[in-house]
């Protein structure tokens, strides 16, 4: 060998070294191990909330100024507007409707008229009173694009401080609709639009009533955002607040650990942290690592319409093949918990009348296929009925979050059964999904303040939905629709009841885990709370301390 | 400027037209043969929730994709006739808005990043043709090979890691002040000065064996007026075309590195358009790139006509 391709063979050593060594010195935080709290269903894990934290009176840092890391441009986020712009109603974590901008409420008999007593005494930023008038400007704002309008006969202006909304029909999700953040700017100041007080008017100011106030924007930049000192609720302590436009998750992290952003995931919605990243992080005695669940499950939902998933026991088996226990804490660890229930309990939806969920148990999975009979007559490991093996496709929309894992870990868990898995990731799977081409579909439920589950009018288990392949039934059809016609709350939730009881045992989907909140901080931002929908982010506490 | 040159613009820039509408045309029909609904793509990706029938309904009603496609064209045609590029499904901003809003920055990442490849490339390049199978050569060869190797997205991460994290000497991401610049840049004049000095090494080979070498230094000349006046000016041909082309692509934007650096360029907006089949914003910010991508061109035909006078641009060509 010459000594020219020696040293060409020296020089790329040299150079794969360099870049090794980098790499390595990234993850040096990995080496040590942070015990951090399980984390229950519903519930928060974060350090600070530990008593020790909480005894302690923090030094507070001169200027009370948050930096936070976004991964869209604050005008497209929903978080973005909740900062600036109030909703008439919000929600908790269960679903039932809280006062924001509407005190109190009451619904007719009939359902047919909701009478909104609205809050006295607010101003928009722009120093416009916040009235009926203007509650009604934000009405038909939102009628230009909401799927109740339609059912909207009028609004009546009752007094400065009282609206009627009149109603051809009863649409039981009206308050939850008002609640979603993505349509938060229709509470702009009627003045703030052009042409101004036109309910299809372009917004040019973003003026509303919200705890903070923007000051300047630069769009894909950033958005900087000062406290409302004149907000009629709990006034925030920050004095501002920098939203980063910051699109990359890995780049994110990296400028957090440099200090330049105080917070990551906040104004996201789930899965903008990496899961694979959390561990890493929680290690970082710099960081705080704080997850939320809002009971959003990652779901395998089965075309019900054709075989093998038109037959209950094999819906069956394949929900007993799963270990979602040992699946959920070898990918995850503690970031996310397994899913045994169609839904989160929590909700005043939920199926918090069903006591036992699915359950892991292979040897039942395949005694209940061989009774479908599925047997594996050639011996090949792949079971098979009429000449046919039981191969069955799995759709995964492009962008899922943590597809990839999960959708190989399925797969290795039927295997065992005998069931070959092919995985297809699409880019136009919501196609093929709203045609029901498909056997296994891989998606996440809906959250609040949509209803999850699936069981709402029009939801995916009602047949008017554009869910065509999931389970329905006309019995079903006729218990959601006694569910969500009714104004009577018990009268709701006994149907509830039966919702859940009757669908539980017919296996409709594979829930697998709760897709949980991830927000990271550095250790001086403290008070950071989640907000009660995974849209929405609570700073009314948050401060810096030094 | 010769009358020749001044009709051979002039019919480029004739020709150029029919180009970019071709362009558009192009991205229209791939973008409406795509699989997929603009109304859900765009409702989805708002909320990353799933939108229910009737929103969408509302939504495609509300932004006319009920008519059908030929339609929609001619009404874009329209609206290009009154100097309107429409609006943005998505944001509902002015498509021209969003365009300029973002493509100074593309900009100036894309001329930034070609002056320091160039600065990189041509004496690398240059010097290691002259010194061949030097040491030099073979570390210029380790060092092209190494960074058309790494993808740009690793290769930002690491130089974040190394002068934000760990040096702290730089800002990790944002748009501003130079120092905003520097990373960046070097990212993506890493990758194309890989090329460039390929390209310039080789292309100085093939000159230093041509006749007028061989006669310059009959002659008598220097080596270094040798190289620099007769093999280096020959060289330019190729270079400024391929610089040229590079300069185009950069103007398209460059995705990877706006999305990690947090640099506002057109690139990661183009993306989210397309993959939410935003049309307005995908045919406008076609068309726009198109113009530009035939200026460069046009560019660097005309400045093959000062750099080579063999060149000449006759009528009917």
């Amino acid at each position: 060998m010459s000594l020219t391709r020696k040293l060409v063979i020296v020089g790329m050593a040299i150079l794969l070294t360099l870049t090794a060594g980098l790499v390595a010195c990234s993850d040096d935080e990995t080496t040590s191990d942070a015990a951090t709290p399980v984390q229950q269903s519903g519930q928060t894990t974060s350090p600070q909330s530990s008593p020790r934290a909480t005894s302690e009176q923090p030094k507070l840092a001169a200027e009370q100024v948050l930096v936070m890391g976004a991964q869209k441009d604050f005008k497209e986020a929903a978080e973005g507007k909740l900062l600036v712009f109030d909703t008439l109603v919000t929600v908790d974590e269960s679903g039932n409707p809280l006062p924001r901008l509407a005190e109190s409420w009451t619904i007719s008999p009939d359902g047919k008229e909701w009478v909104l007593i609205l809050r006295q005494g607010v101003k928009y930023h722009d120093g416009t009173p916040f009235t009926a008038e203007t509650a009604k400007y934000a009405l038909q704002r939102a009628m230009t694009s909401a799927i109740w309008a339609k059912y909207v006969d009028d609004i009546v202006v009752v007094d400065d401080h009282t609206l009627r909304v009149l109603f051809n029909t009863y649409y039981y999700p009206f308050l939850l609709d008002l609640a979603a953040g993505w349509t938060a700017d229709n509470f702009v100041s009627p003045l703030a639009v052009d042409p101004p007080w036109d309910p299809k008017g372009k917004i040019v100011d973003y003026i509303g009533t919200g705890q903070f106030k923007l000051v300047s924007y630069k769009k894909d930049q950033e958005a900087v955002l000062i406290r409302n000192d004149d907000y009629w609720g709990e006034k925030p302590r920050l004095e501002k607040v920098i939203w980063k436009y910051t699109p990359d998750p890995y780049a994110q992290i990296l400028a957090l650990k440099a200090g330049e952003l105080d917070i990551i995931g906040a104004p996201e919605h789930h899965s903008s942290v990496p899961f694979m990243k959390v561990a890493e992080l929680k290690a970082n005695p710099n960081l705080v690592v704080s997850t939320h669940s809002y009971g959003r499950y990652q779901v395998l939902e089965f075309n019900c319409t054709k075989s093998p998933f038109d037959d209950i026991r094999v819906r069956e088996a394949f929900n007993l093949a799963i270990d979602r226990e040992t699946m959920v804490r070898s990918l995850f660890g503690d970031v996310a918990a397994p899913a045994y229930l169609i839904t989160d309990p929590k909700f005043i939806w939920g199926p918090s009348n069903i006591t036992e969920g699915y359950k892991h148990d292979p040897a039942r999975a395949k005694q209940l296929l061989a009774e479908a009979g599925w047997t594996d007559t050639n011996g090949d490991g792949i079971l098979d009925k009429d000449g046919k093996k039981l191969e069955v496709e799995l759709l995964v929309p492009t962008g899922e979050a943590n597809a990839d894992m999960i959708s190989l870990v399925v797969q290795s868990e039927l295997q065992k059964v005998g069931v070959r898995l092919k995985i297809q990731t699409l880019i136009n799977a919501w196609d093929r999904q709203s045609t029901g081409e498909y056997d296994l579909f891989l998606h996440h439920s809906l959250c609040l303040p949509s209803i999850p589950g699936g069981i709402g009018i029009g939801g995916k288990y009602h047949s008017r939905s554009s869910w065509v392949a999931a389970y329905h039934s006309a019995e079903l059809d006729a218990l959601i629709e006694a569910a969500f016609t009714t104004t009577d709350e018990a009268v709701m939730r006994a149907k509830c009841d039966e919702i859940w009881a009757y669908l539980t045992p017919k296996y409709p989907c594979i829930p697998l885990y709760d897709i949980t909140k991830t927000v990271v901080m550095n250790k001086k931002v403290q008070g950071y709370k989640h907000g009660p929908t995974m849209f929405d982010m609570n700073l009314t506490h948050v401060v810096i301390t030094k | 400027m010769t009358e020749d040159m001044v009709q051979f613009i002039a019919r480029r820039l004739a020709i150029s037209i029919v180009v970019m509408f071709g362009t558009v045309l192009l991205a229209f029909f791939l973008l409406s043969l795509a699989p997929g609904n603009a109304a859900e793509n765009i409702l989805r990706a708002e909320r990353l929730n799933d939108p229910r029938l009737g929103e969408v309904e509302i939504f495609m009603e509300k932004h006319g994709l009920n008519n059908t496609m030929l339609k929609q064209l001619g009404q874009w045609f329209y609206m290009l006739g009154h100097g309107n590029l429409g609006t943005s499904f998505r944001t509902n901003e002015p498509v021209t808005e969003e365009f300029w809003a973002r493509f100074p920055a593309t900009f100036e990442l894309a001329a930034a990043s070609m002056v320091i490849a160039c600065l990189i490339a041509i004496p690398i390049g240059v010097l290691s043709a002259v010194k061949r199978n030097s040491l030099l050569d073979h570390g210029s060869r380790i060092f092209a090979l190494w960074g058309v190797s790494m993808p740009n997205f690793w290769m930002g991460l690491l130089l974040i890691l190394i002068f934000g994290v760990k040096l702290g000497w730089l800002p990790t991401f944002g748009y501003g002040g130079m120092d905003h610049l520097v990373l960046p840049t070097v990212t993506l004049a890493i990758g194309m000065s890989a090329i460039l000095i390929r390209l310039q090494r080789t292309s100085i080979l093939e000159v230093l064996n041509a006749n007028y070498v061989r006669t310059a230094r009959a002659k008598g000349l220097s080596e270094r007026v040798v190289i620099g006046k007769h093999a280096f000016r020959n060289t330019l041909i190729p270079m400024v075309t391929v610089i040229g082309i590079q300069f185009a692509h950069l103007l398209a934007g460059v995705v990877i590195v706006e999305q990690i650096f947090a640099w506002p360029g057109i690139g990661h907006f183009l993306v989210d358009s397309i993959n939410a089949q935003d049309y307005p914003v995908v045919q406008g910010f076609v068309l726009m790139i198109a113009l530009f991508f035939v200026i460069c061109n046009l560019l660097v035909d005309v400045l093959y006509a000062y750099l080579d006078p063999r060149i000449r641009y006759e009528r009917g060509r």
